[in-house]
C-alpha cells in the first residue's frame, strides 16, 4: 500500500516537470521565432532599402541623359551618386555569398565614384562629352534590368520568412561556403543576383578618374625595374641589411606574388624573443619590409632620440632626403612616417615607415613599399602662386601659424597634387590646410588630433 | 513494476538533463558586466591602474590606457588573487580588486581617436588567427584592409567585417572575445601600413576550406596555415 503511495508521488512530480518543460521548451520555441523574424525584418527592411535606391537610380540616371544643363546636373549627379553608396551598404548586409555579388558590389561602388566625378565634371561648368552619354546609357541599361529583377523578387517574397532559411542553412559558414545546388534553386534573391552577375560580364571598363576605377589598380605599378636577383642573392641582402652577427639562425619563406614580387625570410636575431620577418623585392633586392613583434617592456629611449635613431638608420641605409612627418609611441615603440623630399618639396606620396623599440633602440619594423612603388624624381618648376597669395586663400576663420611650404599630396584618384602645405588653427584644434599651387584651390584639410602618444591627422 | 521503475528512471534522466539546460539557459541571461583589457581606454582603467599602483602590482602611471604595463600588474594580481591570469578585468577581477564591476567607461579625451576601429580589426584578428604566426595576424588584418579598398566588398572596416556570411569569427560569435595583445598590435600594424599578404583580398586554410570557388583565386603568398590570394 505504502508503496503505491510512493509511486503515486513520483508520477505527480514526473509529469508536473514533464509539463514545466514542455511550457519552457515552447516559450524557447516562441523566443527564437520572434528572433528570427526580427532578423528577417531587419534583411527584409535592407532589401526594400536596395530596391528603393536602385529605382532612384535608374530614374535619375534617365533625366541625366535628357538634361542639357550643367547645374541642375550636380543635384541628379549627386542624388545617383548618394544612392548608389546607400545601395552598396544595404547590398553588404543580405546575407547572400560573396561571389554572387562581386560584380553588383562593384557596379555600385564603380556607379558612385563615375556619378560623384561627374559631379565636380559639372561644378567646373564641363559639360558631358558624348562618351559619358554613352557610359551613363550602358550604366541605366544595367540598374533597369537590375531593377527589373529585384521588382520580380519583391512580389515572389511577399509571403514573407526567405531570408530565415538563409540563416539557418548556413548555421557553419566556412569563410566562403559551398552550398548545394538544390539550396541555391530555393533562394530566389540568390538566383535573380546570380543572373544578374552573368549579365554584368557585359559591362564597360569605366575610364575615369575615380578613387575605384579599375585603371587604376591596374596601374599601380612599381617603379621598380631592373634585373632579378636570386634568393641567394636576396639572402646576402638580409644579412647586410640586420647584420651577419646578429643573425642566429634564418629560414626562407614562401614569397609574395603581389604588387611586388618579394622573397620572403624568417629570421630568429640574437636576443630577440620573436622571429623577424624580411622580404625583399625579386628586382634589384629592395628590403620591402620587414615585421618584428618585439615585445617592448621599459623605455630607455626617448621619443626625439628614437627619430634620431631612425634617420641614422635611414641614412645608412641609403635613403637619403627623407624627411620625418609623423610619428606615434604606442607600448614603448615609436612609428614613424617619412615622405621623400626633393630641393624641399616634401612629396607625401612616396612614404618609408619606420617603427623603433624605446629599450634598446632596434628597428621593429620597416616598410618602404609605397615609396619603392611611387617615387621617382619629379619634374619640379616654380609654382605660379606665391606663398603670399596661397595665405590669402585660406579661409579668414583660421589662424596661419607658419609659412606655406610647397608638397605634392597623393589624391584618391591615384594621382598627386602639386601645393602649399599651411599649417594653421581655429580655437584650440589645428589643421593643415592644402592650397594647389596652381590655382589657389582649396585640395585637402586635414585636422590634427594631439594626445600623448602622437598626432593623429584625419 | 520493473518496467514502471524503467519509465520513471528514463524520465527522470530526461528531466535532469533539461534542467540542466535550464540552469545554463538563465545563466546565459545573467549580463556580463563591462570588461576592460588591452586596447581598453578610459575611467575605469584609470581606476584599475590606480589601485593596482598603490598596492604595488604595477609601475608606471595611471594615464588610462590599457597596455603591456597594465596587463603585467592585472595578471600579477590575478595570480595572487587565485583569479585566471587572463589579463581581462573582469566581473571577478573587478570584485577582487574592491570596484564595483562595470563602472562607467567614459571616454578620456573627448576628442576623435580612431581607437575602435583598431580594436575591432583586433578582434576580428583574433577570432580568424589566433595562433597563427604575428605577420599571419598582420596579414589577416591587411586583407580586411584591402577589401575596403576594392569596389567589390564594402568601403568601411565594420562594413568589411560584418558581412553576412564573410567570416567564420563574426558568425560564430568569437568575434566577441576580447582581443589578443599580439592582435592588437598587428591590427596597428595592417592599419598603419604593413601589408605581408601583397594586396591580397582573400585567405583560407586549405585544410578547412570546402568551397572549390576559393582554389580558383589566384595564389599570392602562404603564412603559417593560411593561404592569401586575390
Amino acid at each position: 500500500m505504502k508503496y503505491k503511495y510512493i509511486n503515486f508521488t513520483i508520477i505527480v512530480f514526473l509529469i508536473v516537470g514533464l509539463i514545466g518543460t514542455g511550457v519552457w521548451g515552447y516559450l524557447q520555441y516562441r523566443d527564437k521565432e520572434s528572433y528570427y523574424r526580427y532578423i528577417d525584418n531587419q534583411v527584409q527592411k535592407r532589401y526594400y532599402d536596395l530596391v528603393g535606391s536602385v529605382e532612384t537610380i535608374t530614374a535619375e540616371l534617365s533625366k541625366l541623359m535628357v538634361s542639357s544643363q550643367t547645374k541642375e546636373n550636380i543635384v541628379l549627379f549627386s542624388k545617383v551618386w548618394q544612392s548608389a553608396y546607400n545601395a552598396e551598404e544595404y547590398l553588404s548586409q543580405i546575407p547572400i555569398r560573396h561571389e554572387e555579388l562581386t560584380k553588383s558590389n562593384k557596379y555600385f561602388n564603380q556607379l558612385g565614384d563615375y556619378t560623384f566625378a561627374m559631379a565636380q565634371k559639372s561644378i567646373k561648368g564641363e559639360r558631358l562629352s558624348s562618351e559619358d552619354i554613352n557610359n551613363l546609357q550602358q550604366l541605366y541599361e544595367y540598374s533597369v534590368n537590375l531593377s527589373e529583377g529585384l521588382r520580380e523578387v519583391k512580389d515572389e517574397s511577399i509571403g514573407g520568412q526567405m531570408w530565415t532559411s538563409q540563416f539557418k542553412q548556413n548555421k557553419d559558414t566556412q569563410m566562403i561556403k559551398e552550398e548545394t545546388e538544390e539550396a541555391e534553386a530555393e533562394n530566389p534573391i540568390e538566383m535573380q543576383f546570380t543572373q544578374f552577375e552573368e549579365r554584368m560580364n557585359l559591362y564597360p571598363e569605366l575610364i575615369y578618374d575615380g578613387p575605384f576605377s579599375e585603371h587604376m589598380i591596374q596601374g599601380i605599378k612599381p617603379r621598380l625595374q631592373g634585373k632579378k636577383i636570386t634568393e641567394e642573392e636576396a639572402a646576402e641582402k638580409v644579412r647586410e641589411f640586420i647584420g651577419k652577427d646578429r643573425i642566429q639562425q634564418m629560414e626562407s619563406q614562401p614569397g609574395v606574388d603581389g604588387r611586388i614580387v618579394t622573397y620572403n625570410f624568417k629570421v630568429q636575431q640574437n636576443n630577440h624573443a620573436t622571429p623577424t620577418f624580411i622580404c625583399v623585392s625579386e628586382i634589384e633586392g629592395y628590403i620591402v619590409n620587414v615585421l618584428d613583434n618585439k615585445q617592448v617592456n621599459q623605455a630607455n629611449y626617448s621619443r626625439k632620440q628614437a627619430v634620431e635613431i631612425a634617420n641614422q638608420f635611414l641614412e645608412d641605409k641609403g635613403f637619403k632626403e627623407m624627411v620625418p612627418t609623423y610619428s606615434l609611441k604606442t607600448d614603448n615603440t615609436v612609428f614613424i612616417v617619412y615622405a621623400a623630399s626633393q630641393e624641399g618639396v616634401i612629396m607625401y606620396p612616396d612614404l618609408i615607415k619606420v617603427k623603433v623599440a624605446l629599450d634598446n633602440g632596434d628597428i621593429v619594423g620597416f616598410d618602404s613599399a609605397h615609396y619603392l612603388t611611387l617615387n621617382y624624381q619629379r619634374q619640379l618648376y616654380p609654382p605660379k602662386l606665391t606663398p603670399d597669395e596661397a595665405k590669402q586663400s585660406v579661409s579668414v576663420r583660421a589662424r596661419i601659424e607658419d609659412e606655406p611650404k610647397l608638397c605634392y599630396i597623393p589624391t584618391e584618384f591615384g594621382g598627386e597634387i602639386y601645393c602649399y602645405e599651411v599649417k594653421a588653427s581655429r580655437g584650440d584644434e589645428h589643421f593643415l590646410i592644402y592650397i594647389n599651387a596652381e590655382t589657389g584651390i582649396e585640395e585637402k584639410i586635414l585636422k590634427a588630433v594631439i594626445s600623448q602618444d602622437g598626432t593623429l591627422m584625419i | 513494476m520493473k518496467r514502471f521503475l524503467f519509465i520513471s528512471m528514463s524520465l527522470s534522466v530526461i528531466m535532469i538533463t533539461l534542467f540542466m539546460f535550464n540552469i545554463s539557459y538563465f545563466f546565459h541571461n545573467v549580463h556580463a558586466a563591462e570588461t576592460i583589457y588591452w586596447g581598453s581606454r578610459g575611467q575605469s582603467v584609470r581606476e584599475v591602474q590606480t589601485r593596482l599602483i598603490n598596492w604595488g602590482y604595477m609601475q608606471g602611471t595611471a594615464d588610462g590606457v590599457f597596455g603591456q604595463l597594465t596587463y603585467d600588474g592585472v595578471v600579477k594580481f590575478q595570480r595572487k588573487h587565485g583569479l585566471k591570469p587572463d589579463g581581462v578585468v573582469g566581473p571577478n577581477t573587478y570584485k577582487a580588486l574592491g570596484m564595483p564591476a562595470g563602472a562607467p567607461n567614459r571616454a578620456s579625451g573627448g576628442s576623435v581617436t580612431r581607437n575602435d576601429e583598431k580594436v575591432l580589426l583586433a578582434k576580428a584578428i583574433t577570432g580568424e588567427a589566433r595562433g597563427e604566426p604575428y605577420v599571419g595576424q598582420v596579414a589577416v588584418g591587411a586583407v580586411i584592409l584591402n577589401r575596403t579598398r576594392n569596389p567589390s566588398f564594402p568601403n568601411t572596416i565594420p562594413g568589411v567585417i560584418y558581412q553576412p556570411l564573410a567570416f567564420t569569427a563574426v558568425a560564430d560569435g568569437q568575434i566577441n572575445l576580447p582581443p589578443d595583445p599580439s592582435c592588437l598590435k598587428a591590427a596597428e600594424d595592417a592599419l598603419n601600413g604593413w601589408d605581408p599578404s601583397g594586396g591580397s583580398l582573400y585567405y583560407w586554410n586549405p585544410a578547412k576550406a570546402t568551397s572549390k570557388w576559393i582554389w580558383s583565386r589566384r595564389v599570392v603568398t602562404v603564412i603559417g596555415k593560411h593561404y592569401f590570394g586575390l
